[in-house]
């Protein structure tokens, strides 16, 4: 599913971005309030927006929203569900999903995501917040969306849930065919797991492109005032020295062409 | 005012002869990796009088603004710090964007006359630079104040650092010394910040002598 926004109104700015098919889209905002409703195609200018290179309309909008999940960056509780199996169940009733065999959706979108059948019957209170990330990935799954929205996805999790995390998100990119897009106030994400990139600096202005475009021309998001990577300061500072590092994502690989060139 | 103690506590199965001690009015942060305990921590001290625990966005304000809530709880607003953002005070709480929700339950906490505060991680609203600003502002308070998170990142601007593993404090000294410990860290699951971990590794090739928190310094003892 390919977004394009085009003059876009946030918090009485004018913005323009796309949001590209098959990838994994980054977002860096600091007010992010507005951007998750306009993401979700909520209280929108349908004729400012283009899905998949087509026009919409108020109609066909309401299709297109039911592509869509969005995964908060907190899980919000719902008094009156006890255990992950009623909250999955909650779910298919509120969105009013057509599923022909619910049970067996249930299990497998807790399979996907990487939680074993004995999660069914646990109360959401006793659930660490590793295990209620999981689930709130769960239940986006269970519509079976085209686009899903995140917000903040690495937050509160360690090393190793960051990086199986980051595999979940290939999973769905490129075995379910998903579109992935997140935004995050945090800069070093963006780098190190976005294919595309957009920016929004304090004045509403854009910044996007491919990764490397956005993140090795780094004058730019200088001029913006946009924080920039430590490990890209280090190789940048490095070639004005006449040193020929390379741009890295890893502290590992980094150090091994520090050692090349020292 | 006391030191903070807490002996051998099991609870729910999480918490294993969980103890600390806490030396009165000291700043601290206590971090761990997922399923460690940290939440579970919290909800079992949570009533215990004397005790304020934070948790972004779980209140319920009794009032319609913070002045109005630090009024009620008995805060004289002359005598909190003047480096609180002032437009929070009287700004309805409806009105408010999530960060400035939380902010008011920071500023609501460390504010009160309870002697002990824990505020849980706080990273999904604020940047680093944001977060070291708040730590700047209530490093002052002659109260106990502990802030529980995943990131290293936070943990040079606090006294001391507590690192809690499997329901347990498995570590605790000043921040300096514990974070370069990068091999215990990562085995835990816990990730250095960029610069200690580069500093670190590039001592271990023998590149640098020193922790090298600047990157242009770090860039001038390499190549000079």
């Amino acid at each position: 599913m390919e977004l394009s926004y085009k003059n876009i109104t946030i918090n009485k700015h004018k913005l323009s971005f796309t949001i590209k098919h098959g990838m994994i889209n980054g977002f860096y905002i600091d007010n992010n309030d507005s951007l998750k409703e306009l993401l979700a195609l909520n209280d929108i200018d349908e004729k400012k927006i283009k899905i998949d290179n087509k026009t919409i309309n108020n109609k066909s909008i309401i299709d297109y929203k039911k592509r869509i999940s969005l995964i908060e960056k907190e899980y919000n509780n719902i008094f009156f569900t006890t255990t992950v199996h009623d909250r999955l169940k909650y779910e298919i009733k509120r969105k009013e999903l057509v599923i022909k065999n619910e049970e067996k959706k249930i299990v497998d979108s807790q399979k996907i995501v990487g939680l074993n059948k004995d999660y069914l019957d646990r109360n959401i209170n006793t659930l660490s917040s590793r295990e209620k990330k999981l689930l709130q990935f769960a239940i986006a799954l269970l519509s079976n969306p085209d686009l899903i929205i995140i917000e903040e996805p690495f937050i509160k999790l360690d090393m190793k849930n960051e990086k199986k995390l980051f595999l979940l998100l290939q999973k769905l990119k490129e075995k379910y065919n998903k579109t992935i897009v997140f935004y995050t106030n945090d800069i070093d994400i963006i780098y190190k797991y976005c294919e595309h990139v957009i920016i929004v600096d304090n004045n509403y202005e854009v910044i996007t492109g491919s990764n490397k475009e956005v993140f090795q021309r780094s004058e730019i998001l200088k001029k913006h005032n946009i924080e920039i990577p430590e490990i890209i300061e280090i190789t940048n500072k490095a070639k004005k020295k006449n040193v020929k590092l390379d741009y890295h994502k890893d502290v590992r690989d980094i150090i091994k062409d520090i050692y090349k060139h020292v | 005012m006391n030191d903070f103690i807490i002996n051998n506590l099991n609870y729910n199965n999480v918490l294993n002869d969980f103890s600390i001690t806490i030396k009165k009015e000291s700043f601290v942060t206590i971090v761990g990796p997922n399923d460690c305990g940290k939440t579970t921590l919290l909800r079992s001290i949570e009533n215990i009088k004397n005790i304020m625990t934070v948790i972004p966005k779980e209140i319920i304000f009794e009032t319609n603004t913070l002045e109005n809530e630090l009024l009620i709880n008995n805060i004289d607003i002359n005598k909190i710090s003047d480096k609180w953002d002032k437009r929070l005070l009287k700004k309805q709480f409806s009105k408010m964007t999530e960060k400035e929700i939380v902010l008011s339950q920071i500023v609501l906490a460390v504010e009160s006359n309870k002697d002990v505060v824990f505020i849980d991680d706080i990273s999904s609203f604020f940047s680093l630079n944001e977060r070291k600003k708040i730590w700047n502002i209530i490093v002052k308070k002659t109260k106990i104040i502990v802030y529980l998170s995943i990131l290293l990142d936070d943990s040079l601007s606090f006294q001391r650092l507590y690192i809690m593993d499997k329901g347990k404090i498995v570590m605790e000294d000043e921040p300096q010394n514990i974070i370069i410990k990068d091999n215990v860290l990562n085995k835990i699951g816990l990730k250095l910040p960029f610069m200690v971990d580069l500093s670190v590794k590039l001592q271990d090739y023998n590149l640098i002598d020193s922790l090298e928190l600047d990157t242009d310094r770090m860039v001038d003892k390499l190549w000079n």
